[in-house]
């Protein structure tokens, strides 16, 4: 079993992260000995850090300047950190499908727009709870959300 | 009682102005509250995540709001006075066209609303909502100003 090790937890005193020491921290608990292959999951984990921060900025910002008293999503929907999110492409879905779990919010948009698919059903247009579960269930089956 | 929005969105709203009638929620919108459904969001949302009335084109213009208000029969009305037994909506929108709220008549002649994912609330005119401020990306945040009416038989 490979233990979550994550980059800052090794980084160094300069706040640089060391690839060698995280190879030689990681080595002992994997079957995969290939350094290259090594190197390709830390890579991963530090790419998917890195996506994680970025979603995490950006929704901040879509957070404070959004329209609370808009009614209509399109208005949230094309500001530019609504739109920068999107254009993560699906390695952000799983940030977002995180957020809808913690609280129902408008990502109806940019899931659709990063899938391609839409698992809400015409009866279900509009009503918010069962937007949110349509779309929670196919992430589990899409393996985003657990 | 201050709701959950922020003041930039209306600046000409005054504490006076309105009362807090309902929750914070997100289940409905402004334009389903204006027909008296709290079920789900009418939005003629471009990715069909949201209500719109079947048949009614998937835009935001007046005239698509407009015709969605139709499918609940309601028509065109002159203006926003109270008449006996007619139910009234005013439709807002801002300068370049673009509608963005919806306010229903209440039988005393005031007006209740709700404001976006905030609170619904009872306020005395349709002006205490108008507004045209522009957000730093220059986009219109405020309803702007009621630019036409609809009524129907009040139930």
């Amino acid at each position: 079993m490979i233990p979550s090790i994550q980059p800052a937890s090794i980084a160094a005193a300069d706040n640089t992260i060391s690839t060698s020491l995280y190879i030689q921290q990681f080595r002992p608990f994997t079957s995969v000995h290939s350094t290259d292959a090594i190197e390709e999951m830390v890579s991963l984990d530090w790419q998917r850090e890195a996506i994680e921060v970025e979603f995490n900025r950006l929704l901040d910002k879509w957070r404070e300047e959004r329209s609370a008293a808009s009614s209509f999503v399109v208005v949230n929907a094309t500001h530019p950190a609504y739109q920068r999110i999107i254009g993560m492409g699906p390695r952000v879905l799983p940030f977002i499908v995180r957020e809808l779990e913690r609280k129902n919010d408008h990502w109806y948009w940019a899931l659709k727009a990063i899938s391609g698919e839409d698992p809400v059903t015409p009866e279900s247009r509009g009503r918010m709870r069962e937007m949110r579960d349509a779309w929670l269930r196919w992430a589990r089956e899409k393996h985003y959300a657990r | 009682m201050p709701g959950s929005w922020t003041a930039r969105e209306f600046p000409n709203l005054k504490d006076s102005d309105y009362k807090i009638t309902s929750e914070y929620s997100e289940e409905y919108n402004c334009l389903a509250w204006a027909v008296g459904d709290v079920d789900q969001r009418w939005d003629p949302d471009e990715m069909d995540q949201y209500y719109w009335p079947p048949g009614v084109p998937r835009e935001v213009t007046v005239a698509a709001v407009v015709a969605a208000f139709q499918t609940k029969g309601f028509e065109p009305s002159p203006d926003s006075s109270l008449e006996e037994g007619i139910e009234k909506i005013a439709i807002y929108a801002t300068s370049d066209g673009r509608p963005t709220h919806a306010a229903r008549q209440l039988k005393n002649g005031h007006w209740t609303s709700k404001l976006g994912n905030c609170e619904d609330v009872e306020h005395e005119t349709l002006d205490c909502l108008t507004g045209e401020v522009r957000d730093a990306q220059g986009r219109i945040m405020c309803y702007g100003r009621p630019v036409c009416y609809m009524r129907r038989p009040r139930e």
